[in-house]
């Protein structure tokens, strides 16, 4: 899993939150930020993130707001031929519920179909 | 008209107005438009001197992944893939006419509708960019030259600009304000249209 935020502390906070629950050691790279000490996200950044977090099973991409997702799509379309884009998907839920889910319900047998099957749920999700 | 120079003006235009530009998107978005576009031309003002040899569609690219990897922003995946879109299409072609400049913005164009999923009316730079490439694009058919052309651009692009003050935004941070952005002007259609002014102007001299 990739993580990308506006605020690369913020997204550190996130993994460190969803790591409680972790079932399995996979990778979980925090994309975020600039290479500057700015706000913002940079699309060579999540490359590399993405490089780092790859397997054959699969990168899901979970993004905050506005630039996360558009530079996301932007890094995805320059990796190279090796990685298998089609198994890189953004997911379209929010950041902190959407990575505690999916971290929560990958277990080493789920798939990546299966998580983004289960974060469509999020969407009615009622807190109160 | 010689690029670089071209490139140079509107990196002084975009940095000049870095305070404005910054001052309407804390209006409706989280106010980094200005200070975010500036970055990354200051940046591109350095490389400049790099770029000196290279082909339209090389210093294209070199410009976009400069302000994709300093800008930050939505704005420099925008800018950034419509530069990359004019790239591919300007590496086709040898020399540089009317119909060619139209050609490329067109792709342009097409490339920041894709990346920002968006389209005319949306409160976003499009609202500049389409009506001021319609209107170059009409002038070039009727076989004006690069400088008619730009003219008749620069003011569709005003007026397109303009009309962003009356659109409810559904993109970007100003979307999360939905009816209270009415009333002002989207910061990416400014910052477009100050990039299409600073070409006319250099054009008349």
């Amino acid at each position: 899993m990739v993580i990308v935020s506006h605020s690369k502390k913020l997204a550190h906070e996130i993994i460190e939150l969803c790591n409680e629950m972790k079932k399995y050691d996979f990778p979980v790279v925090n994309g975020s930020g600039t290479t500057g000490d700015h706000l913002g996200s940079d699309p060579m950044i999540i490359k590399e993130a993405i490089e780092n977090a790859y397997s054959e099973d699969g990168v899901l991409i979970f993004g905050d707001i506005g630039s996360s997702i558009l530079n996301s799509e932007m890094a995805i379309e320059f990796l190279d031929e090796e990685y298998n884009r089609a198994k890189i998907k953004i997911a379209d839920a929010p950041i902190v519920e959407g990575t505690l889910i999916a971290m929560a319900i990958n277990d080493g047998k789920t798939s990546l179909e299966d998580i983004l099957e289960e974060l469509k749920d999020l969407k009615n999700f009622n807190k109160v | 008209m010689k690029l670089l120079e071209v490139i140079e003006k509107i990196s002084e235009e975009i940095i000049k107005n870095k305070d404005y530009l910054t001052e309407l998107d804390r209006e409706i978005g989280d106010g980094d438009h200005g200070v975010n576009l500036a970055r990354g031309f200051e940046k591109v003002k350095e490389e400049l001197s790099n770029m000196q040899n290279m082909k339209p569609f090389e210093i294209f690219n070199k410009m976009a992944m400069i302000l994709i990897s300093n800008v930050g922003g939505a704005s420099g995946a925008l800018y950034g893939t419509a530069l990359m879109k004019g790239a591919s299409y300007l590496k086709t072609k040898e020399i540089i006419t009317p119909e060619v400049i139209a050609e490329t913005w067109n792709e342009m164009i097409k490339g920041i509708e894709m990346r920002g999923k968006a389209v005319l009316g949306e409160k976003t730079m499009l609202d500049t960019q389409i009506p001021a490439y319609e209107a170059f694009k009409i002038q070039a058919d009727a076989g004006a030259n690069i400088k008619e052309c730009f003219e008749s651009a620069e003011l569709k692009a005003k007026s397109g600009m303009e009309s962003t003050k009356d659109i409810v935004a559904t993109k970007g941070r100003a979307s999360y304000l939905g009816e209270r952005s009415i009333g002002h002007l989207d910061p990416g259609s400014v910052s477009s249209y100050l990039i299409i002014k600073t070409i006319n102007n250099e054009l008349k001299g």
